[in-house]
């Protein structure tokens, strides 16, 4: 009896079990920490695992352990490729696992093989490492986004492999010393990846919030020297310099240009240069290429048409292009052969202002090992499309200044925050939305915006910036760069807030601060993520209950103080539900008398019909506070912003 | 918007008359550097006399606000109430204030 107990509880299944759970539990620690989508999924690999040694404690078969160890190399296959995004060929991979799986059952029943079947197996393990070892060992900086992971383990992961697979092959599959020793120490392998993706993941995480603020950082150094510039009576030559040493400097290129459109005639013509940029289009005349200074001079002398080569067809179509290796492009050929001329990598960005192309801002890099990356694409873009709004300001504002008109201001920052609000609603799922805005004497402290963000989620912001006319509007450009920037790095929405706030304050007037409610609507969950600087509370009627509750969280306007501190509030939505953001106008609406609408009107007019549209709600509020107000002139800014879950 | 200016010992009182908006508040601002030159001590805004206010007034309160703490100014503000005081409680910009209930409190709390 003793000695039975005994032998039951010395089988190697007490440590494969231990050995594995501790495996799990750090997973799940892992994952409930991190935002890596490949980690999330991960744990069929865990339960894998686990399944398999207690399978193995009752049907003691090798097949069983065969056919695991397949299905464990194979996942470390598709996570490689989940990085490298490379997925040709895979395939031939996939059926020829499926044949070998359909062959171990078809022999596990017929047993025509025996007894070489296993080490026949273990071979075809060997070739998968093999397959496993190519493709991780392809992955560098150079062709994958995050390439660290792999590359840090890698060679652990393959020596792993191999000298597990040599010595069961020299072992045997039912040695005891394979299931006492060999098989619970290969777990600790799967310990290591994880752990080393989860330190990778935190450095990562640190990273990303240090590039942001560098990133910001630029874009502010660039908007006070573009601000020294307009009160100097500017020059415009010295910021497209200022913007392109800008752009060369933060996505280290070796060098870039500006070209803007002609008045009167379809050329591009070059405006500044900096660092090394040659032509990317073929160049006539051996004195040309003979020297680089002959060949930037060429460059900066000669216009380019409209619609010709890489530069042209980027003015002419308002899209940009991406050329990561020119090696692959036939458009690029000429730049490719010639050392002086020699381009590596290549990025052409419009610069478009309400859909008029300005000209385009383009970058280089000259190192064949070190190409652009998809990042440095988005970082560029987002500069550019800063850049645009920028350049388009300096010249409407140049316009003034020559023109000597300056009561036209306040009609210029109106057209400025014509061009800041959306267009165009988004069609989003599971909700619909309406806006109106209407500004008092032409221009707006208002601001409003939607962005769909990443992962189904979209974000709202109502924004209310204290003053008129340019300073304010430069305020609203600062905070809606800012939200283009960060909202896309999937941060709460407390952090968005206390971004733009340390963003903007210290570098505008403390005058013009802004009260600001920003938040995110995730269109699958339906959960809203809500945080506030100042702003009027969120009304949020509930149609469950009929009733009307105002969201709201504590921290200072934006623009004040650099270290305030922001609240987030989640809530749950359910269908029907209706969102409403609004700025002071709207319920400091005065009549004759000096009355004003006030907050409670505001409610009782949702609460009598919550059954409309947003967009029918958003016109009968107007309708309400236009007949409140009868003849009266507009006080102030109205915005009104209205979300329905369907 | 009317701006008085009164001396109480060392203490310079300004009552704001009126409503504190767009097109007047830069008066404040502009009043208050001109006395700053004159390196007065110890200020007191009193909004007895304010009932309506709106964000440019706010931005006035805070520009005159965070330029005297800067330069270590002995400052408070009275007398707020009505839509004012609504208006800088929405913007919870109460804490952020050196705000008194009455004149005498604000003139005990600058000569302290």
């Amino acid at each position: 009896m003793l000695q039975s107990i005994e032998v039951f509880f010395t089988q190697p299944i007490w440590l494969k079990l231990t050995v594995d759970l501790v495996v799990m539990f750090y997973y799940i620690y892992v994952r409930d920490k991190t935002d890596n989508p490949v980690l999330k999924r991960s744990i069929g690999f865990f339960i894998l695992l686990f399944s398999r040694d207690l399978l193995y404690a009752l049907i003691p078969a090798g097949e069983i352990m065969v056919l695991s160890d397949l299905i464990f190399i194979f996942m470390y296959v598709l996570w490689v490729r989940s990085y490298t995004g490379e997925k040709r060929g895979d395939w031939i991979w996939w059926v020829l696992n499926s044949i070998f799986i359909l062959f171990i059952f078809f022999e596990w029943f017929f047993n025509f093989l025996l007894p070489f079947a296993s080490h026949f197996y273990r071979i075809y393990h060997i070739i998968l490492i093999i397959h496993l070892g190519i493709i991780s060992f392809k992955v560098s900086p150079h062709n994958t986004d995050e390439p660290l992971a792999v590359m840090k383990a890698r060679q652990y992961i393959l020596f792993h492999f191999l000298i597990y697979t040599v010595l069961l092959i020299i072992l045997g599959e039912g040695n005891p010393v394979v299931h006492r020793f060999l098989v619970p120490a290969s777990v600790f392998l799967h310990l290591f990846v994880l752990h080393t993706v989860n330190t990778l993941i935190d450095t990562q995480r640190q990273g990303t919030i240090q590039k942001l603020t560098g990133d910001i950082d630029s874009v502010f150094d660039f908007m006070r020297v573009m601000g020294t510039a307009i009160t100097e009576h500017l020059e415009i030559d010295r910021v497209l310099d200022f913007i392109v040493g800008s752009s060369v400097k933060s996505t280290r290129a070796d060098g870039g240009a500006i070209l803007l459109v002609d008045e009167f005639e379809d050329i591009l013509k070059v405006k500044a240069v900096t660092g090394i940029f040659p032509p990317p289009y073929p160049v006539v005349g051996e004195m040309v290429k003979a020297k680089l200074d002959n060949m930037m001079t060429y460059f900066e002398s000669n216009p380019v048409p409209l619609g010709e080569g890489i530069l042209g067809e980027v003015a002419r179509s308002g899209s940009p292009i991406f050329v990561r290796s020119t090696m692959s492009d036939r458009r690029l050929v000429q730049n490719t052969r010639n050392d002086l001329q020699y381009i590596s990598s290549l990025i052409v960005i419009p610069l478009i202002v309400t859909d008029r192309v300005l000209g385009v801002l383009a970058i280089c890099r000259r190192d064949k090992r070190n190409l652009f990356s998809e990042s440095d694409f988005v970082n560029i873009r987002t500069f550019a499309d800063y850049t645009s709004l920028s350049i388009d300001n300096i010249l409407t504002y140049i316009e003034l200044l020559e023109k000597q008109e300056m009561e036209r201001e306040v009609g210029i920052a109106a057209e400025i925050q014509q061009k800041l609000l959306p267009r165009k609603l988004p069609q989003i799922k599971n909700a619909s939305i309406a806006a109106f805005t209407k500004p008092a004497k032409g221009v707006s402290g208002d601001y409003y915006d939607i962005i769909k963000l990443k992962k189904g989620k979209i974000a709202l912001v109502m924004c209310d910036v204290a003053g008129k006319g340019v300073p304010a509007s430069l305020v609203m450009i600062m905070i809606r760069t800012i939200i283009q920037l960060i909202a896309g790095a999937s941060k709460d929405a407390d952090t968005i807030v206390s971004w733009i706030n340390r963003g903007v304050t210290g570098r505008i007037d403390i005058d013009h601060f802004a009260t600001l409610c920003f938040l995110t609507f995730d269109t699958e969950s339906r959960i809203v993520e809500y945080s506030n600087a100042g702003h009027h509370p969120l009304l949020l009627y509930r149609s469950k209950s009929g009733q009307v509750e105002n969201i709201d969280t504590e921290g200072l306007p934006i623009g004040i103080e650099p270290k305030a501190e922001y609240e987030k509030r989640r809530i749950q939505l359910s269908s029907e539900d209706i969102l409403i953001l609004y700025t002071d106008g709207i319920i400091e609406s005065m009549d004759a008398d000096g009355n004003q609408y006030e907050y409670e009107n505001l409610e009782k007019f949702v609460l009598s019909h919550p059954y409309m549209k947003p967009e029918e709600l958003t016109n009968a509020i107007r309708d309400d506070i236009n007949k409140f107000v009868g003849n009266t002139k507009q006080h102030d800014d109205q915005t009104l912003l209205v979300l329905k879950v369907n | 918007m009317e701006l008085k200016i009164r001396k109480h010992e060392e203490t310079y009182i300004i009552d704001v008359n009126g409503e504190m908006d767009l097109y007047n508040s830069y008066k404040l601002k502009e009043l208050v550097m001109k006395m700053l030159e004159k390196k007065i001590m110890r200020f007191i805004i009193n909004l007895e006399k304010v009932e309506y206010i709106d964000s440019s007034g706010i931005g006035a309160l805070i520009y005159v606000s965070s330029t005297l703490k800067k330069m270590n100014i002995k400052f408070m503000i009275a007398n707020i109430h009505g839509s004012v005081k609504k208006v800088i409680e929405l913007t919870k910009l109460i804490g952020y204030f050196p705000i008194a209930n009455s004149l005498e409190d604000a003139i005990k709390a600058v000569e302290a």
